[in-house]
């Protein structure tokens, strides 16, 4: 055979190899430890908060808030962070490296870990699905049980009580005054449970509303939900224009009323910066909002359809740009925290092992 | 502008044609294309002009004059039939606006098992050897069975009848593009044995950074438009002949392609994409009296899609000790395992002057394994059929070919496919007719699937649906063929008609996946119609000067009835099918000049798409693109060929800047160089 011909095919087939070789995954991360989640024991007690969780970086300082109370109020403690969204967690870790994981995964590793006393935080607003999820199942079901010597303090949701209620709304009642008392309007959403199973919690949102429009004296603050049938956009808006009509505001005239508007939930997050205050999307514009459009699967968010309404959006917590960003999430005020935090420390004095609860 | 450049062209070249066709007195040059012998049709052979079925033939020829960086570049530039548009899930192909579902790919004429996302995996199919590839529009599933609604495209490779060659291509390109193939092929005594390496791998591009993901436009995307890639195959072939009416095959080969995407703003892909296949066959030849002969083929196919991880996956899944489970970086966790085996036993009779008969039976065994994704971890799905045609010459000018396929399917009964085909010669023309009937199973996934994916900018849900009929269609078509020695046109006019298609719509998300931020969800349903109407032409012709041209426009009118929007005001309305668009057109210039020891090809292709359209996310804008390939053969003698080509494709600089999460027209990064260097040496036989 041709000597050249025989060279250049050795050589071709070698020049392949070296390039599939070369084209090996070049990731330069470092291997993963394969750790769902990070223990670190200093303490004998570990304490963890439970949230939904969020992406968006604003919310990510609201968590730190939170934690950093919790070191001052809990200083014997391990503190631990937990989501609940797979999505959410996973896209988390991808962006920050911080894992963020399920309150299963965390109760898993701190029963191994050895840990004498447990305190659940809970950052939920009702004590609905998730909620009643995570103290059933995965603290009492999934960890109690399997760990019976363990101490562990359940801290209620916010508005867990009625009593939450009432000092709940005294805070935001206290936050809005102002406004309140200047004709303007505010319009809280909460997130709510399309399951009628869940009448009981979604209710609070209920309360809260009555309890706020007493300490203001005139229905002009109103809760509303992103899922709970009831109370959802179409809700807010009779109730504005209603509150309208009592003025005797007409139509054309709705810009005289300043809405303000916030998240009911712990963090400023996707339903605040989405459902609540977002802006137009891919494929929509100003002339296709529908104040009046269904509830479920609305398209437009209520500041849209409020301002195409003809109602006028005040500033103030209502800036989703990353770079003026005021949003304020019921984490970011101190004295909501303090609430959690009482809930918690009457958890801890009540603080019982499944092994105890057995025996009483 | 660009458009004008084109309409010279084909103008300048219609001056030229009707030239050449006047002069009757140059030295013929053989006109390869009516020689061309073509078999998907009828699944006997024919010259492409005698087929009783009309056939669009790609040549090799033109495969090698096109000089294309892969599968998808060489069939969308030399078809305009053929489009594509390729996404991180698959190619897209479409043929006469039917989507891969309803076009049946075939590798001498056996199907092509394994499918990314319901596309075929084209990067199995080695370009460097191909012997010419063969496209069948219609129905064809009287011959074929299930799938061959839109059409059959059947690769057909290159078979060594020489005592030794050894062949090695090797292209490169802009953008780290690699391919290599090295061919391998002897003959000794009654052994026949076939040995091939190839390999693929391109760095890939981006064309824009602007994504819309969620509602958003973000403006610094890490996605890539063509993601970096690398792929590989080993084959060997082997075959005996054990006397002179019987010849046994078998052969094994093993391909892996690994498929790396960025991990940034703003999707956060967790995972690669990893693919591996194994396929086994044995099969045999037995020649009877006459020319009658019998083929059997059993082959078993396993076709395999993982995620390669490279962040954490927190996932709602667990394991049987109740634990979560979480994939990390660097696991390889499998996505679906299709296996499949396939019998068949064919016969070709040639009955008597007039009467040729082929009939045959087909076993096919389908599994999927799917963790996660199936009700179930598999499901199985299996076949019998039987086919009979019969090609009888009425007169020497007259054929009728009709053929029937009978199927008994596990999932939903029987299918019964009817296909009749007329041919007419007279004088330099051949009219043809043709009614098929054909049919598509519903595929295992379609039936039992459940998953969540990111598609477009929105995160969805798909579930499958057991209660699924099978898609039926009719197709009617008529040609007109007219050859010269030297010039040759084709036209074809065809309906299409589709009921029971199966499409995704939307239903309610329910609370639990609203909770996992899906944004929509997806269930397959029988859809209730979808027809296309359209016409091909086609042509080539030899000129003076050594100028061979050739093109093709393909008019389409394709639509289907909307169903993945209910709150749409054009839902169950027909509206055009999503991806097709109505004019596609492609012109071949090449010019051949030989010396003594030096042959230089010079070619021009263009390619032209208008506009694409899309029920969601915008419709594409209309392009056309153009390259210049010359081709440099030394060594041209019995021993060893040498053959360089150096090339610009997309001299016009075109990109599509359309921002992710919209649909855009062409993947093409813009102007870019390649050369490729084919060595072939060969010991033919005496």
């Amino acid at each position: 055979m041709n000597k050249f011909l025989k060279n250049l095919l050795t050589f071709s087939m070698i020049l392949s190899i070296g390039f599939f070789s070369a084209c090996s995954n070049d990731n330069e991360d470092e291997k993963d430890d394969r750790n769902a989640v990070v223990i670190n024991k200093k303490n004998e007690t570990a304490l963890l908060l439970c949230s939904f969780g969020s992406t968006y970086e604003q919310p990510q300082a609201t968590y730190d808030q939170i934690i950093k109370d919790y070191q001052a109020a809990f200083p014997n403690t391990d503190i631990y962070m937990s989501f609940t969204s797979r999505t959410i967690i996973s896209r988390v870790y991808a962006q920050i490296g911080k894992a963020y994981s399920q309150p299963d995964l965390w109760l898993s590793a701190i029963g191994k870990a050895g840990y004498k006393n447990v305190y659940i935080q809970s950052l939920h607003i009702i004590p609905g699905e998730e909620y009643l999820s995570l103290m059933n199942t995965d603290v009492k079901k999934n960890f109690m049980i399997p760990f019976p010597n363990v101490k562990v303090a359940k801290s209620s949701c916010l508005l867990e009580t009625e009593e939450d209620v009432d000092a709940v709304a005294q805070i935001l009642y206290k936050y809005y005054k102002n406004r309140l008392d200047a004709g303007e309007v505010v319009a809280l959403m909460g997130h709510g449970n399309p399951d009628t199973e869940y009448t009981h919690a979604n209710e609070r949102y209920a309360q809260l509303e009555t309890a706020l429009q007493n300490l203001s004296g005139e229905k002009n603050i109103f809760v509303g939900t992103v899922d709970w049938g009831s109370k959802m956009f179409s809700y807010i808006r009779t109730e504005i224009e209603a509150f309208a009509t009592r003025k005797g505001i007409t139509k054309e005239n709705y810009k005289k009323i300043t809405v303000s508007l916030a998240p009911l939930m712990s963090i400023a997050g996707d339903h605040a910066q989405n459902d609540l205050l977002g802006g137009l999307e891919d494929g929509q514009s100003w002339d296709k909002i529908n104040p009046e459009e269904p509830d479920h699967e609305a398209e437009y968010s209520w500041k849209l359809k409020l301002e195409k309404l003809g109602f006028t959006i005040g500033a103030d917590g209502t800036n989703i740009d990353p770079k003026h960003f005021n949003v304020v999430g019921l984490g970011d005020h101190s004295a909501i925290r303090t609430i959690w935090l009482d809930h918690m420390k009457h958890a801890v004095k009540n603080a019982t092992s499944w092994n105890e609860h057995l025996g009483e | 502008m660009r458009y004008y450049l084109l309409l010279a062209a084909v103008f300048l070249c219609c001056q030229l044609l009707i030239a050449q066709i006047a002069d009757t007195t140059r030295h013929v040059v053989k006109s390869v294309s009516l020689k061309e012998v073509v078999v998907t049709g009828t699944g006997t052979e024919h010259y492409i002009k005698d087929a009783p079925v009309q056939t669009e033939v790609i040549s090799g020829r033109a495969l090698k004059e096109y000089a294309g960086r892969d599968i998808e570049d060489v069939l969308g530039g030399l078809s305009s039939s053929i489009t594509f548009n390729r996404s991180d899930m698959g190619s897209n192909i479409q043929l006469n606006g039917l989507k891969n579902d309803y076009i049946l790919i075939l590798i001498d004429g056996k199907r092509l098992n394994g499918d990314i996302g319901g596309q075929n995996d084209l990067s199995r199919i080695n370009m460097n050897n191909i012997e010419r590839i063969e496209i069948v529009k219609g129905a064809v599933s009287s011959l074929y069975g299930s799938d061959a609604i839109g059409g059959v495209i059947n690769f057909i490779t290159k078979k060594n009848k020489d005592k030794l060659s050894i062949s090695n291509t090797s292209r490169i390109g802009k953008y780290g593009d690699l391919d290599q193939s090295n061919i391998f092929a002897l003959k000794h005594k009654r052994w026949s044995s076939n040995t091939s390496f190839s390999l693929s791998h391109t760095d890939g591009w981006q064309n824009t950074t602007q994504e819309w993901y969620r509602g958003k436009l973000y403006e610094n995307s890490v996605t890539k438009t063509v993601n970096r890639s690398t792929d590989y195959t080993i084959s060997q072939d082997l075959s005996y002949q054990v006397s002179d009416k019987l010849t046994l095959n078998t052969s094994a080969s093993f391909y892996e392609k690994w498929t790396y995407r960025p991990m940034g703003i703003p999707q956060w892909r967790l995972y690669d994409f990893y693919y591996r296949n194994q396929s086994y066959s044995t099969g045999g030849k037995y020649n009877m009296q006459n020319k009658d002969y019998l083929t059997f083929d059993l082959s078993f196919d396993k076709y395999d899609y993982f995620y390669d991880y490279t962040s954490r996956e927190y996932t709602d899944y667990f394991d049987e000790n109740g634990d979560r489970i979480v994939y990390y970086a660097e696991d390889r966790i499998l996505q679906t395992s299709q296996r499949r085996v396939l019998g068949n036993l064919k016969g070709v009779f040639y009955l008597d002057e007039q009467n040729t008969l082929n009939t045959g039976i087909e076993y096919i065994w389908d599994q999927l394994i799917s963790p996660y994704r199936l009700e179930g971890d598999k499901a199985t799905a299996y076949s019998a059929s039987a086919y009979a045609q019969d090609e009888w010459n009425v007169t020497d000018r007259f054929n009728i070919t009709a053929g029937i396929r009978f199927g008994q399917h596990r999932e939903f009964g029987q299918t019964f496919t009817p296909k009749v085909s007329a041919l007419y010669k007279f004088h330099n023309f051949n009219f043809r007719g043709t009614y098929s009937n054909g049919f598509k199973a519903p595929s295992i996934k379609e039936l039992y699937y459940h998953y969540y994916a990111t598609i477009m900018s929105k995160y969805k849900a798909y579930y499958g649906n057991i209660n699924l009929k099978a898609q039926k269609s009719d197709y009617y078509a008529l040609n007109i063929e007219y050859h010269l020695p030297r010039f040759n046109a084709s036209v074809t006019a065809y309906h299409n008609n589709i009921r029971n298609m199966i499409s995704l719509q939307t239903i309610e998300t329910s609370y639990e996946d609203k909770l996992q931020l899906v944004e929509e969800t997806m269930k397959y349903v029988n859809l209730a119609k979808g027809r296309t109407y359209g016409m091909d032409f086609t042509f080539d012709a030899e000129l003076l000067m050594n100028i061979k041209i050739g093109g093709g426009y393909s008019y389409l009118d394709a639509k289907g009835q909307r169903t993945d929007d209910e709150t749409a005001n054009d839902y169950m309305k027909y509206v055009y099918i999503n991806g097709t668009s109505r004019h596609n057109a492609n012109i071949r210039i090449l010019w051949l000049k030989p010396w003594q020891k030096y042959k230089l090809g010079l070619s021009l292709n263009g390619r032209y798409q208008s506009k694409r359209y899309y029920t969601t996310d915008g419709d594409t804008r209309g392009y056309q693109i153009w390259r210049v390939n010359t081709s440099h053969s030394f060594l041209d003698s019995k021993k060893i060929k040498l053959d360089i080509n150096i090339g610009v494709d997309n001299i016009f600089n075109y990109v599509d800047r359309s921002p992710f999460g919209h649909n855009r027209g062409t993947t093409s990064p813009g102007r870019n160089f390649y050369t490729s260097i084919i060595v072939k040496f060969q010991n033919q036989n005496k």
